[in-house]
């Protein structure tokens, strides 16, 4: 793991530990926006950290539009489609049943009350969608870097990774609140049946457990979004075939 | 073989060269109907211009009716429609008058001249 991924992973996780311990205060609808805020902003000191292949000198271009889904993996906007509409429909659910809670994340309120308090963090998902989508835009406009081999290679290459952390920031910022909304709804249903492990409880848990699964997979994307598409001396040298 | 188009410095304005380009290829069959051109920004990036520069030369092609914009589908190579009897017309009467004058002074009568323009009439 390079500097730029160790940076990610730190991001993700001191996010991740402060927005439990908020989570777990009187600033419970700051959680999510907080997560978020870490996350983005370690994504964003690690870009300036990665270099990205220099712009042609050559005035010259391809009559072909490039389309961001190409740089993404396969089925990736379906995949996070069903996880914002997971997320969209989960952490409501869940806010209403932990209300009561004397421990949930937003356990102090009546359901109305918890549902307001989920405002944040709908605003916060929200708008890195529209910059995600905006985003992944500029990835597949940005000037080329050459129509040379090597080149296209390396275009190819800096594209994917970056449409790569786009899909792989956005999972996690999804996949996190829901996992830990989960986990949360799993302990008030502990306290509600006393330790008795009740089929609902082993239900959210199984929920619990696959999210967590699709965490590991974006923080996975995250963390290791492909080489960073540079220009390499050896690469400029190297025979188109190699390439190919 | 994806066509690939150069803006080079020099009298002619960018957007001119992006607009005979474009459409010597559209009309040389190696953009085919349908052919999704890029979007303004990409193109512009790629070649290092202002957006405004292709977007002008994007607007005279669409003026020419050699492509469509469209907000989903963007930029596109149109079909060639025929044009019609009424746009034709007087551009065919200008010819004809010249050619006809060129087939009296040769001392061509008027079938011979139809002869000869059957003759050089392409056949599919």
């Amino acid at each position: 793991m390079d500097g730029a991924a160790y940076l990610r992973a730190g991001g993700v996780v001191t996010g991740g530990a402060v927005a439990y311990t908020v989570a777990h205060s009187s600033y419970v609808p700051l959680s999510v926006p907080l997560f978020t805020i870490f996350v983005l902003g370690a994504v964003a000191v690690s870009e300036l950290m990665s270099p990205r292949p220099s712009r042609s000198a050559t005035a010259t271009a391809r009559l072909a539009a490039r389309d961001s889904d190409t740089y993404l993996p396969p089925g990736a906007r379906r995949h996070l489609f069903w996880l914002s509409l997971a997320v969209l429909v989960g952490l409501p659910v869940i806010a209403v049943l932990a209300s009561g809670s004397p421990i949930g994340i937003v356990g102090r309120q009546d359901s109305v009350t918890n549902l307001w308090l989920l405002l944040p963090a709908v605003i916060a998902l929200g708008a890195w969608g529209l910059l995600a989508r905006h985003l992944l835009r500029v990835i597949a406009e940005s000037g080329h870097a050459g129509l040379e081999p090597h080149q296209l290679a390396s275009d190819e290459a800096w594209r994917r990774r970056a449409a790569r952390l786009v899909y792989g920031t956005t999972g996690v910022l999804l996949a996190a609140p829901l996992a830990g909304g989960l986990l949360v709804l799993d302990q008030h249903i502990y306290f509600l049946t006393t330790g008795g492990w009740g089929w609902i409880m082993l239900g959210v848990t199984v929920a619990a457990m696959v999210v967590l699964i699709v965490l590991g997979h974006h923080l996975h994307v995250l963390t290791h979004p492909g080489p960073p598409g540079e220009v390499t001396p050896a690469a400029e040298h190297a025979p188109a075939e190699a390439l190919a | 073989m994806i066509p690939t188009i150069t803006v080079r410095p020099g009298p002619v304005p960018p957007y001119e060269q992006i607009r005979t380009q474009v459409e010597a290829l559209i009309n040389g069959g190696m953009l085919p109907v349908g052919h999704r051109l890029p979007p303004i920004r990409q193109l512009a990036a790629d070649l290092g211009l202002a957006t405004g520069t292709v977007a002008r030369a994007y607007q005279e092609l669409e003026a020419a009716g050699l492509v469509t914009t469209r907000r989903a589908a963007g930029t596109v190579v149109a079909a060639r429609t025929a044009k019609a009897p009424a746009d034709r017309r007087g551009p065919l009467a200008l010819a004809a008058g010249g050619y006809a004058t060129t087939a009296v002074g040769l001392g061509a009568d008027l079938d011979e001249a139809l002869d000869a323009v059957r003759t050089a009439w392409p056949h599919p």
